[in-house]
Protein backbone atom coordinates (compact mmCIF):
# COMPACT_ATOMS: atom_id res chain seq x y z
CA UNK A 1 0.00 0.00 0.00
CA UNK A 2 1.31 3.20 -1.19
CA UNK A 3 1.94 5.96 1.63
CA UNK A 4 1.61 8.98 -0.25
CA UNK A 5 -1.01 11.08 0.64
CA UNK A 6 -3.75 12.55 -1.48
CA UNK A 7 -2.56 16.28 -2.61
CA UNK A 8 -5.14 18.76 -0.92
CA UNK A 9 -7.55 20.50 -3.66
CA UNK A 10 -7.45 23.47 -5.31
CA UNK A 11 -9.86 24.89 -3.00
CA UNK A 12 -7.65 23.98 0.30
CA UNK A 13 -4.68 24.99 -1.46
CA UNK A 14 -6.05 28.25 -2.37
CA UNK A 15 -7.14 28.85 1.51
CA UNK A 16 -3.94 27.84 3.17
CA UNK A 17 -1.88 30.32 0.76
CA UNK A 18 -4.41 32.98 1.30
CA UNK A 19 -3.63 32.20 5.08
CA UNK A 20 0.13 31.78 4.95
CA UNK A 21 0.04 35.12 3.43
CA UNK A 22 -0.17 36.77 7.09
CA UNK A 23 1.71 34.27 8.37
CA UNK A 24 5.20 35.01 6.56
CA UNK A 25 7.84 36.06 8.71
CA UNK A 26 9.93 38.61 6.09
CA UNK A 27 13.09 39.96 6.85
CA UNK A 28 12.96 42.98 7.78
CA UNK A 29 12.93 46.00 5.14
CA UNK A 30 15.97 48.56 5.12
CA UNK A 31 15.21 52.03 4.72
CA UNK A 32 16.56 52.89 0.60
CA UNK A 33 14.98 55.58 0.12
CA UNK A 34 17.47 58.78 1.28
CA UNK A 35 20.29 56.01 0.44
CA UNK A 36 18.24 56.27 -3.11
CA UNK A 37 17.87 60.17 -3.46
CA UNK A 38 21.63 60.94 -1.91
CA UNK A 39 22.70 58.46 -5.22
CA UNK A 40 20.15 60.36 -7.71
CA UNK A 41 21.73 63.74 -6.88
CA UNK A 42 25.36 62.28 -7.04
CA UNK A 43 24.49 61.64 -10.58
CA UNK A 44 22.91 64.58 -11.50
CA UNK A 45 25.29 66.80 -10.15
CA UNK A 46 27.99 65.20 -11.67
CA UNK A 47 27.24 64.70 -15.38
CA UNK A 48 30.28 63.35 -15.76
CA UNK A 49 30.76 61.07 -13.20
CA UNK A 50 30.82 57.21 -14.44
CA UNK A 51 27.63 55.40 -13.38
CA UNK A 52 28.00 52.18 -11.53
CA UNK A 53 28.85 49.14 -13.88
CA UNK A 54 26.16 46.47 -13.25
CA UNK A 55 26.27 43.60 -11.28
CA UNK A 56 28.86 41.11 -13.34
CA UNK A 57 29.84 38.13 -11.54
CA UNK A 58 33.27 39.23 -11.97
CA UNK A 59 32.54 42.98 -9.61
CA UNK A 60 35.39 41.87 -7.62
CA UNK A 61 37.86 41.02 -10.96
CA UNK A 62 41.05 41.53 -11.00
CA UNK A 63 42.52 42.93 -13.98
CA UNK A 64 45.37 41.38 -15.36
CA UNK A 65 46.70 41.43 -18.79
CA UNK A 66 46.24 37.99 -20.60
CA UNK A 67 50.01 37.08 -20.95
CA UNK A 68 50.16 37.21 -17.31
CA UNK A 69 46.95 35.69 -16.67
CA UNK A 70 47.68 32.79 -19.14
CA UNK A 71 50.90 32.32 -17.56
CA UNK A 72 48.95 31.67 -13.72
CA UNK A 73 46.98 29.52 -15.43
CA UNK A 74 50.18 27.40 -16.73
CA UNK A 75 51.12 27.18 -12.98
CA UNK A 76 50.52 23.45 -11.99
CA UNK A 77 47.90 24.10 -9.16
CA UNK A 78 45.26 25.96 -10.01
CA UNK A 79 43.80 27.32 -6.30
CA UNK A 80 42.24 30.49 -7.21
CA UNK A 81 39.84 31.71 -9.62
CA UNK A 82 41.56 34.39 -12.70
CA UNK A 83 39.80 36.78 -14.51
CA UNK A 84 40.80 37.87 -17.58
CA UNK A 85 39.59 41.10 -18.96
CA UNK A 86 39.32 41.59 -23.43
CA UNK A 87 37.31 44.50 -23.40
CA UNK A 88 33.43 43.68 -23.56
CA UNK A 89 33.86 39.95 -22.35
CA UNK A 90 35.16 38.82 -19.00
CA UNK A 91 36.59 35.24 -18.58
CA UNK A 92 36.47 33.90 -15.49
CA UNK A 93 38.76 30.68 -15.08
CA UNK A 94 37.41 28.28 -11.41
CA UNK A 95 39.44 25.41 -10.38
CA UNK A 96 37.68 22.05 -10.69
CA UNK A 97 34.46 21.76 -13.43
CA UNK A 98 31.55 22.99 -13.20
CA UNK A 99 28.41 21.75 -11.11
CA UNK A 100 25.98 22.67 -13.26
CA UNK A 101 25.69 24.46 -16.95
CA UNK A 102 22.51 26.44 -18.44
CA UNK A 103 20.94 23.80 -20.74
CA UNK A 104 20.06 26.18 -23.55
CA UNK A 105 22.16 27.33 -25.97
CA UNK A 106 21.38 30.97 -27.86
CA UNK A 107 18.27 31.05 -29.90
CA UNK A 108 17.61 34.08 -32.00
CA UNK A 109 15.22 35.50 -29.10
CA UNK A 110 18.47 35.84 -27.24
CA UNK A 111 20.59 37.12 -29.61
CA UNK A 112 18.19 40.41 -29.66
CA UNK A 113 16.25 42.15 -32.94
CA UNK A 114 16.64 40.06 -36.00
CA UNK A 115 17.30 42.50 -38.64
CA UNK A 116 19.18 43.39 -42.19
CA UNK A 117 23.04 44.59 -42.29
CA UNK A 118 21.91 47.67 -42.88
CA UNK A 119 19.52 48.32 -40.16
CA UNK A 120 21.57 46.59 -37.68
CA UNK A 121 24.58 49.72 -39.00
CA UNK A 122 21.55 52.09 -38.68
CA UNK A 123 20.55 50.67 -34.84
CA UNK A 124 23.38 50.23 -33.51
CA UNK A 125 25.25 53.23 -35.01
CA UNK A 126 28.09 51.47 -36.46
CA UNK A 127 28.28 48.85 -39.59
CA UNK A 128 28.99 45.64 -38.75
CA UNK A 129 32.70 43.94 -39.18
CA UNK A 130 32.46 40.71 -41.14
CA UNK A 131 34.90 38.23 -42.10
CA UNK A 132 35.40 38.10 -46.07
CA UNK A 133 36.66 34.09 -45.13
CA UNK A 134 32.93 33.56 -43.92
CA UNK A 135 31.12 35.45 -47.03
CA UNK A 136 27.71 37.62 -46.24
CA UNK A 137 25.64 36.11 -42.88
CA UNK A 138 22.22 35.02 -43.28
CA UNK A 139 21.40 36.27 -40.15
CA UNK A 140 21.96 39.33 -38.16
CA UNK A 141 20.66 40.22 -34.73
CA UNK A 142 21.06 44.13 -32.88
CA UNK A 143 20.94 44.56 -29.62
CA UNK A 144 22.22 46.91 -26.63
CA UNK A 145 22.98 46.41 -22.61
CA UNK A 146 22.24 48.69 -20.24
CA UNK A 147 25.30 49.40 -18.60
CA UNK A 148 24.43 52.23 -16.54
CA UNK A 149 21.66 54.26 -14.65
CA UNK A 150 21.59 56.55 -17.40
CA UNK A 151 18.88 55.88 -20.30
CA UNK A 152 22.08 56.79 -22.84
CA UNK A 153 24.64 54.52 -21.04
CA UNK A 154 24.26 51.31 -23.03
CA UNK A 155 26.40 49.26 -25.61
CA UNK A 156 25.53 48.25 -28.25
CA UNK A 157 26.14 44.87 -30.00
CA UNK A 158 25.79 43.33 -34.02
CA UNK A 159 25.27 39.63 -33.76
CA UNK A 160 25.99 38.17 -37.30
CA UNK A 161 25.28 34.29 -37.97
CA UNK A 162 26.83 31.97 -41.03
CA UNK A 163 24.79 29.24 -42.05
CA UNK A 164 26.70 25.56 -41.60
CA UNK A 165 29.11 24.28 -44.24
CA UNK A 166 31.17 21.61 -45.41
CA UNK A 167 33.79 23.51 -44.12
CA UNK A 168 32.10 25.22 -41.46
CA UNK A 169 30.36 22.05 -39.57
CA UNK A 170 27.83 23.38 -37.45
CA UNK A 171 27.24 24.06 -33.71
CA UNK A 172 26.17 21.66 -31.70
CA UNK A 173 22.67 22.44 -30.87
CA UNK A 174 22.19 25.31 -33.30
CA UNK A 175 21.60 25.87 -36.94
CA UNK A 176 24.80 27.79 -37.32
CA UNK A 177 28.12 27.16 -38.27
CA UNK A 178 29.77 30.55 -37.17
CA UNK A 179 28.50 33.08 -34.90
CA UNK A 180 29.92 36.67 -34.58
CA UNK A 181 29.63 38.81 -31.72
CA UNK A 182 30.83 42.41 -31.99
CA UNK A 183 30.45 44.54 -28.75
CA UNK A 184 31.37 48.66 -28.93
CA UNK A 185 33.56 49.75 -26.43
CA UNK A 186 35.03 48.50 -23.26
CA UNK A 187 32.26 47.73 -21.10
CA UNK A 188 32.05 44.36 -19.87
CA UNK A 189 28.96 43.22 -20.96
CA UNK A 190 29.65 39.67 -21.25
CA UNK A 191 31.74 36.87 -18.87
CA UNK A 192 32.59 33.21 -19.48
CA UNK A 193 33.29 30.83 -16.76
CA UNK A 194 35.63 28.75 -17.21
CA UNK A 195 36.65 25.30 -15.60
CA UNK A 196 40.09 24.18 -15.63
CA UNK A 197 39.32 20.47 -15.74
CA UNK A 198 36.98 21.03 -18.25
CA UNK A 199 37.94 23.64 -20.61
CA UNK A 200 40.91 24.29 -22.48
CA UNK A 201 42.15 28.04 -22.90
CA UNK A 202 45.44 30.17 -24.45
CA UNK A 203 46.39 32.87 -26.06
CA UNK A 204 46.13 33.26 -29.65
CA UNK A 205 47.26 35.79 -31.80
CA UNK A 206 44.84 38.05 -34.17
CA UNK A 207 46.57 41.10 -36.32
CA UNK A 208 49.71 40.76 -34.34
CA UNK A 209 47.35 41.35 -31.22
CA UNK A 210 47.03 38.99 -28.01
CA UNK A 211 43.47 37.35 -27.84
CA UNK A 212 42.22 34.55 -26.13
CA UNK A 213 41.57 30.84 -27.17
CA UNK A 214 39.02 28.35 -25.40
CA UNK A 215 37.33 24.69 -26.23
CA UNK A 216 34.91 23.06 -24.44
CA UNK A 217 31.25 23.26 -23.13
CA UNK A 218 31.01 26.58 -21.06
CA UNK A 219 28.63 29.14 -19.78
CA UNK A 220 28.48 32.36 -21.44
CA UNK A 221 26.40 35.29 -19.36
CA UNK A 222 25.15 38.13 -22.05
CA UNK A 223 24.08 41.46 -20.50
CA UNK A 224 20.66 42.37 -22.92
CA UNK A 225 18.94 45.36 -22.01
CA UNK A 226 19.27 45.29 -18.51
CA UNK A 227 18.84 41.40 -18.23
CA UNK A 228 21.49 38.53 -17.72
CA UNK A 229 21.36 35.95 -19.98
CA UNK A 230 22.53 32.52 -19.39
CA UNK A 231 23.75 30.59 -22.64
CA UNK A 232 25.43 27.15 -23.14
CA UNK A 233 28.25 27.53 -25.20
CA UNK A 234 29.04 24.02 -27.50
CA UNK A 235 31.46 25.70 -29.83
CA UNK A 236 35.58 27.01 -29.47
CA UNK A 237 35.67 30.39 -29.34
CA UNK A 238 38.01 33.04 -30.09
CA UNK A 239 38.29 36.59 -28.15
CA UNK A 240 40.20 39.59 -29.53
CA UNK A 241 39.23 43.28 -29.83
CA UNK A 242 39.91 45.97 -32.46
CA UNK A 243 39.44 49.46 -33.44
CA UNK A 244 37.70 50.03 -29.92
CA UNK A 245 35.45 46.48 -30.30
CA UNK A 246 35.45 43.30 -28.75
CA UNK A 247 34.82 40.44 -30.99
CA UNK A 248 33.87 37.08 -29.99
CA UNK A 249 34.12 34.30 -32.97
CA UNK A 250 32.48 31.30 -31.66
CA UNK A 251 32.61 27.74 -34.06
CA UNK A 252 33.59 24.00 -34.27
CA UNK A 253 36.49 24.94 -36.00
CA UNK A 254 40.46 24.82 -34.61
CA UNK A 255 42.74 27.99 -33.28
CA UNK A 256 44.70 28.38 -36.82
CA UNK A 257 41.70 28.57 -38.40
CA UNK A 258 39.02 31.05 -36.29
CA UNK A 259 42.05 32.83 -36.00
CA UNK A 260 42.32 33.26 -40.51
CA UNK A 261 38.63 34.02 -40.32
CA UNK A 262 38.90 36.78 -37.30
CA UNK A 263 41.99 38.23 -39.61
CA UNK A 264 39.67 38.79 -42.51
CA UNK A 265 37.55 40.61 -40.93
CA UNK A 266 37.04 44.26 -42.92
CA UNK A 267 38.67 46.80 -40.29
CA UNK A 268 35.99 48.35 -38.03
CA UNK A 269 35.35 52.22 -37.52
CA UNK A 270 37.22 53.42 -34.74
CA UNK A 271 34.82 54.06 -32.03
CA UNK A 272 37.27 54.56 -29.75
CA UNK B 1 25.12 50.48 2.69
CA UNK B 2 23.88 54.38 3.76
CA UNK B 3 20.56 53.72 5.06
CA UNK B 4 19.82 53.99 8.73
CA UNK B 5 18.99 50.94 9.79
CA UNK B 6 15.22 51.59 10.59
CA UNK B 7 13.00 48.56 9.50
CA UNK B 8 10.30 49.74 7.60
CA UNK B 9 8.43 46.34 6.75
CA UNK B 10 5.38 47.65 7.93
CA UNK B 11 4.81 50.62 6.49
CA UNK B 12 2.00 51.07 4.12
CA UNK B 13 0.53 50.80 2.16
CA UNK B 14 2.23 48.21 0.05
CA UNK B 15 -1.13 48.43 -2.39
CA UNK B 16 -0.54 51.40 -4.60
CA UNK B 17 -2.73 54.88 -4.97
CA UNK B 18 -2.89 55.14 -8.61
CA UNK B 19 -3.58 58.86 -9.20
CA UNK B 20 -0.84 59.70 -6.56
CA UNK B 21 1.91 57.67 -7.85
CA UNK B 22 1.24 58.77 -10.89
CA UNK B 23 1.25 62.27 -10.22
CA UNK B 24 4.77 61.94 -7.55
CA UNK B 25 6.55 59.72 -11.10
CA UNK B 26 5.44 62.91 -13.06
CA UNK B 27 7.37 65.30 -10.77
CA UNK B 28 10.24 62.83 -10.37
CA UNK B 29 10.45 62.51 -14.43
CA UNK B 30 10.77 66.35 -14.07
CA UNK B 31 13.94 66.41 -11.48
CA UNK B 32 12.17 66.24 -8.68
CA UNK B 33 14.20 63.83 -6.12
CA UNK B 34 12.04 64.42 -3.39
CA UNK B 35 8.83 62.74 -5.18
CA UNK B 36 10.72 59.97 -6.13
CA UNK B 37 12.17 59.50 -2.28
CA UNK B 38 8.67 59.02 -1.56
CA UNK B 39 7.78 56.56 -4.28
CA UNK B 40 10.62 54.48 -2.80
CA UNK B 41 9.35 55.27 0.59
CA UNK B 42 5.67 53.46 -0.39
CA UNK B 43 7.05 50.69 -2.51
CA UNK B 44 10.42 49.69 -0.64
CA UNK B 45 8.78 47.06 1.66
CA UNK B 46 7.23 44.97 -1.24
CA UNK B 47 10.12 45.96 -3.87
CA UNK B 48 12.57 44.32 -1.10
CA UNK B 49 10.52 41.54 -0.82
CA UNK B 50 10.71 40.74 -4.07
CA UNK B 51 14.68 40.84 -4.56
CA UNK B 52 14.75 39.10 -1.12
CA UNK B 53 12.04 36.07 -3.11
CA UNK B 54 14.85 35.71 -6.01
CA UNK B 55 18.25 36.26 -4.33
CA UNK B 56 17.20 34.95 -0.89
CA UNK B 57 19.95 37.01 0.80
CA UNK B 58 19.22 40.19 2.55
CA UNK B 59 21.95 41.72 1.83
CA UNK B 60 22.25 41.22 -1.79
CA UNK B 61 17.98 41.87 -1.93
CA UNK B 62 18.89 45.06 -0.09
CA UNK B 63 21.39 46.31 -2.63
CA UNK B 64 19.42 45.22 -5.53
CA UNK B 65 16.68 46.78 -4.36
CA UNK B 66 18.82 50.65 -3.61
CA UNK B 67 20.06 49.92 -7.41
CA UNK B 68 16.89 49.16 -9.25
CA UNK B 69 15.59 52.24 -7.88
CA UNK B 70 18.11 54.29 -8.83
CA UNK B 71 17.95 52.96 -12.23
CA UNK B 72 14.07 53.25 -12.40
CA UNK B 73 14.55 57.26 -11.48
CA UNK B 74 16.69 57.54 -14.53
CA UNK B 75 14.41 55.28 -16.68
CA UNK B 76 11.38 57.59 -15.88
CA UNK B 77 11.19 58.98 -19.62
CA UNK B 78 10.52 55.67 -20.56
CA UNK B 79 7.82 54.91 -17.97
CA UNK B 80 4.05 55.73 -19.54
CA UNK B 81 2.07 58.62 -17.70
CA UNK B 82 -0.65 57.13 -16.52
CA UNK B 83 0.51 53.46 -16.15
CA UNK B 84 0.42 51.74 -12.94
CA UNK B 85 4.31 52.23 -10.76
CA UNK B 86 3.99 49.78 -8.72
CA UNK B 87 4.91 46.69 -11.03
CA UNK B 88 6.86 48.73 -13.17
CA UNK B 89 9.19 49.04 -10.43
CA UNK B 90 9.03 45.95 -9.59
CA UNK B 91 9.92 44.18 -12.55
CA UNK B 92 13.02 46.81 -12.68
CA UNK B 93 13.63 44.92 -8.66
CA UNK B 94 13.06 41.24 -9.76
CA UNK B 95 15.36 42.24 -12.84
CA UNK B 96 18.17 43.57 -10.66
CA UNK B 97 17.72 40.60 -8.01
CA UNK B 98 17.71 38.45 -10.71
CA UNK B 99 21.06 39.68 -11.87
CA UNK B 100 22.56 39.34 -8.64
CA UNK B 101 21.12 36.04 -7.89
CA UNK B 102 24.70 33.82 -8.63
CA UNK B 103 26.73 35.93 -6.78
CA UNK B 104 24.53 35.42 -3.40
CA UNK B 105 26.76 34.09 -0.58
CA UNK B 106 23.24 31.73 0.87
CA UNK B 107 20.25 31.46 -0.05
CA UNK B 108 17.66 31.96 3.11
CA UNK B 109 14.47 30.29 3.65
CA UNK B 110 10.93 31.37 4.09
CA UNK B 111 10.23 31.54 7.29
CA UNK B 112 6.43 31.16 9.15
CA UNK B 113 5.46 33.36 12.06
CA UNK B 114 3.58 31.71 14.99
CA UNK B 115 -0.32 32.53 15.00
CA UNK B 116 -1.15 35.32 16.81
CA UNK B 117 -2.74 33.36 20.29
CA UNK B 118 -5.91 35.49 20.73
CA UNK B 119 -8.05 35.55 23.88
CA UNK B 120 -11.34 34.59 24.55
CA UNK B 121 -13.66 31.55 23.23
CA UNK B 122 -12.23 32.10 19.53
CA UNK B 123 -8.71 31.62 20.65
CA UNK B 124 -6.73 28.03 19.21
CA UNK B 125 -5.90 25.59 21.85
CA UNK B 126 -1.77 25.46 21.43
CA UNK B 127 -2.30 22.18 20.02
CA UNK B 128 -4.28 23.40 16.91
CA UNK B 129 -1.81 25.94 16.70
CA UNK B 130 0.98 24.15 16.58
CA UNK B 131 -0.42 21.76 14.39
CA UNK B 132 -1.57 25.18 11.67
CA UNK B 133 1.77 25.93 12.46
CA UNK B 134 3.43 22.91 11.28
CA UNK B 135 1.09 23.29 7.92
CA UNK B 136 2.11 26.21 7.31
CA UNK B 137 5.82 25.10 7.46
CA UNK B 138 5.42 22.59 5.65
CA UNK B 139 3.45 24.17 2.37
CA UNK B 140 6.35 27.26 2.94
CA UNK B 141 9.08 24.40 2.10
CA UNK B 142 7.16 23.07 -0.47
CA UNK B 143 7.26 26.52 -1.99
CA UNK B 144 10.61 27.02 -1.60
CA UNK B 145 11.20 24.12 -3.47
CA UNK B 146 9.37 25.25 -6.58
CA UNK B 147 11.43 26.58 -10.26
CA UNK B 148 11.71 30.08 -9.63
CA UNK B 149 9.29 30.96 -12.22
CA UNK B 150 7.00 29.40 -10.25
CA UNK B 151 7.81 30.22 -6.75
CA UNK B 152 7.29 33.89 -8.08
CA UNK B 153 3.86 33.64 -9.62
CA UNK B 154 2.81 32.12 -6.75
CA UNK B 155 4.85 34.84 -4.17
CA UNK B 156 3.19 37.50 -6.47
CA UNK B 157 -0.20 36.49 -6.46
CA UNK B 158 -0.81 35.41 -2.68
CA UNK B 159 2.21 36.35 -0.28
CA UNK B 160 2.82 40.00 -1.82
CA UNK B 161 -1.33 39.82 -2.95
CA UNK B 162 -0.76 41.72 -6.07
CA UNK B 163 -3.63 40.96 -8.92
CA UNK B 164 -3.16 39.08 -11.86
CA UNK B 165 -2.49 42.10 -13.87
CA UNK B 166 0.10 43.45 -11.85
CA UNK B 167 1.40 40.01 -11.61
CA UNK B 168 1.72 40.14 -15.58
CA UNK B 169 3.43 43.41 -15.69
CA UNK B 170 5.91 42.67 -13.43
CA UNK B 171 6.89 39.08 -14.73
CA UNK B 172 6.42 41.55 -17.82
CA UNK B 173 4.05 38.39 -19.45
CA UNK B 174 0.60 38.94 -20.70
CA UNK B 175 -2.11 37.86 -18.24
CA UNK B 176 -2.88 34.93 -19.69
CA UNK B 177 0.66 33.57 -18.79
CA UNK B 178 0.24 34.76 -15.54
CA UNK B 179 -3.14 31.97 -15.52
CA UNK B 180 -1.11 29.67 -17.23
CA UNK B 181 1.94 29.53 -15.29
CA UNK B 182 -0.26 29.97 -11.80
CA UNK B 183 -2.01 27.08 -12.38
CA UNK B 184 0.78 24.90 -13.14
CA UNK B 185 2.43 26.30 -10.34
CA UNK B 186 -0.51 25.34 -7.84
CA UNK B 187 -0.26 21.58 -9.52
CA UNK B 188 3.29 21.43 -8.41
CA UNK B 189 2.59 22.59 -5.24
CA UNK B 190 -0.29 20.78 -4.34
CA UNK B 191 1.93 17.82 -5.16
CA UNK B 192 4.95 18.70 -3.25
CA UNK B 193 2.89 19.61 -0.38
CA UNK B 194 1.25 15.68 -0.43
CA UNK B 195 4.90 14.70 -0.93
CA UNK B 196 6.08 16.14 2.24
CA UNK B 197 3.49 15.44 4.26
CA UNK B 198 3.36 12.01 3.30
CA UNK B 199 7.21 11.90 4.85
CA UNK B 200 5.82 13.76 7.97
CA UNK B 201 3.38 11.17 8.52
CA UNK B 202 5.21 8.28 8.36
CA UNK B 203 8.18 9.89 10.57
CA UNK B 204 5.53 9.87 13.20
CA UNK B 205 4.11 6.78 12.87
Amino acid sequence: MSDRMRPPTEEQMDAALAELAGRVDWPRTPDVATAVGTTIRAFEGSPSMVAPRLSLPSRRRTLLVIAAALLALAGAALAARVVIELGAVAVEVLPGRPTALPTNVATSADLGREVSLDDAAAIAGFPAALPAALGPPDRTWVDDAQVGVAPDQVVRRIVNAWPATADVPVLPGTEAGAVLMQFEGEWEVASKELFAETNRYGEAIVEGRPAFWTTGEHELVLFAGDELIRLLVTGNVLIWQDAGFTFRLETTLGRHEAVRIAESVTPAIDVG
Amino acid sequence: MVYDGRDVSDQRPVQGRPSEDAELAARARDGDVGAFEELVTRYQAVAFRVAWLVVRDRGEAEDAVQDAFVKAYFALPRFRPGAPFRPWVLRIVANEARNRGRSARRREGLAVRAAAIGSGDAAPAPEAAALERADAEVLVAALDRLPERDRMVVAYRYLLEMSESETAEALDVAPGTVKSRLSRALVRLRTEVASAATVVEVESR
